[in-house]
């Protein structure tokens, strides 16, 4: 790093993380075609922290003395890598099923499309059809003879909270406002 | 590091949380996403950039130097980051969860896919999507046909550039 002071070499290393998240997913991508994109995305969340903190290592923290005077810095490099991992995972998921983008790159794709050629491109049936087998490759649900039964309580957890959470900020459950 | 630079932080978000969490509960704002994104990222970035030239030289706040100050300040950013990302599934109807909320609190604990449709029938899945976008101003209908605004079309390539790049296909949605 020159004569940059660590903390702000610590910075821009950080800042740097999602890129190297995003290069490590699209090696991986490739590599891995028939895993489910969201364990994909997953895993190069979790492995860029190897190429992010190797860096960390040998231009901050190497020199830096007992691991005692260093130990906040790695808590806190641990925090916002994993907080930028997080958004990153976030950012690939809405590419992959939020219902707004997949309508924006439709009609960016077509030009303009008709609000019959929007509802019939985008069903209901598709909407519940493609989560129930999303949520089958990501082993939550269990499907034996057309008949759907809870398997892993991850997401479930998760939403559960997030039911917590719209009472904490007021929303009724039903609502479905911008 | 000192302790002081990451209990800033998480008192910066902490404060912007309850901020955010008061207004919430007295009225929900017109473009609630929007909002939000100016509460917890814009203004607290807005006052952080103002503090840190103030503290270019050798001045402190608080305890905390220019440098020490930008370290809290991204600690904040990328906690409101990872909350305004998990946002939309709190704000709207999120299928997938509320599939597997249905299904654990059905009799049985199992459920057809076709008992799951009579359920969604009533619900705006799609058309919600769309009265979003207009409400934002992405989407505008002209001569019975939907175009995208300028915004929008730039949001639509970045996400169709990153598939291209991932080697993805456009996601289902």
């Amino acid at each position: 790093m020159g004569r940059m002071p660590p903390e702000l070499g610590m910075i821009l290393i950080l800042l740097l993380a999602p890129l190297v998240v995003l290069f490590l997913h699209a090696v991986l991508a490739r590599l891995r075609r028939n895993a489910p994109p969201q364990k994909v995305a997953f895993h190069a969340s979790l492995g860029g922290a190897v190429p992010v903190f190797f860096l960390l290592w040998e231009s901050v923290f190497r020199h830096a003395g007992p691991l005692a005077t260093y130990a906040l810095d790695v808590i806190y490099c641990v925090i916002v890598y994993s907080a930028l991992s997080y958004i990153y995972f976030h950012f690939y998921n809405m590419s992959e099923t939020a219902r707004r983008i997949r309508i924006l790159c439709e009609i960016e794709q077509s030009g303009s499309v008709s609000p019959e050629e929007l509802t019939s491109l985008y069903r209901t049936t598709d909407v519940v059809s493609v989560r129930l087998r999303r949520l089958v490759s990501l082993n939550q649900l269990h499907e034996e003879d057309g008949v759907y039964s809870i398997k892993g309580r991850t997401l479930y957890w998760a939403g559960m909270a997030i039911l917590f959470w719209r009472t904490v900020l007021g929303l009724d459950r039903t609502r479905d406002k911008p | 590091m000192k302790i002081d630079v990451i209990l800033y932080g998480l008192l910066l978000f902490g404060a912007s949380l309850t901020l955010h969490i008061s207004i919430w509960r007295i009225r929900l704002p017109w473009m609630s996403s929007f909002m939000l994104v100016l509460l917890l990222v814009g203004a607290p970035f807005a006052v952080g950039i103002g503090v840190m030239f103030d503290l270019g030289g050798s001045g402190r706040l608080v305890g905390l130097n220019a440098v020490e100050a930008a370290e809290a300040m991204l600690l904040h950013l990328c906690l409101a980051g990872t909350y305004i990302a998990g946002y939309p599934a709190v704000r709207a109807v999120s299928p997938s969860l509320d599939i597997l909320i249905m299904i654990s609190a059905s009799p049985d604990k199992r459920m057809r896919e076709e008992e799951m449709l009579r359920r969604y029938a009533d619900m705006r899945l799609v058309s919600a999507r769309i009265d979003d976008l207009r409400s934002y101003h992405l989407l505008i209908e002209h001569n019975g046909r939907y175009y995208l605004t300028v915004p929008a079309r730039f949001i639509a390539r970045t996400f169709l550039l990153y598939r291209r790049f991932l080697g993805l296909p456009m996601g289902r949605g």
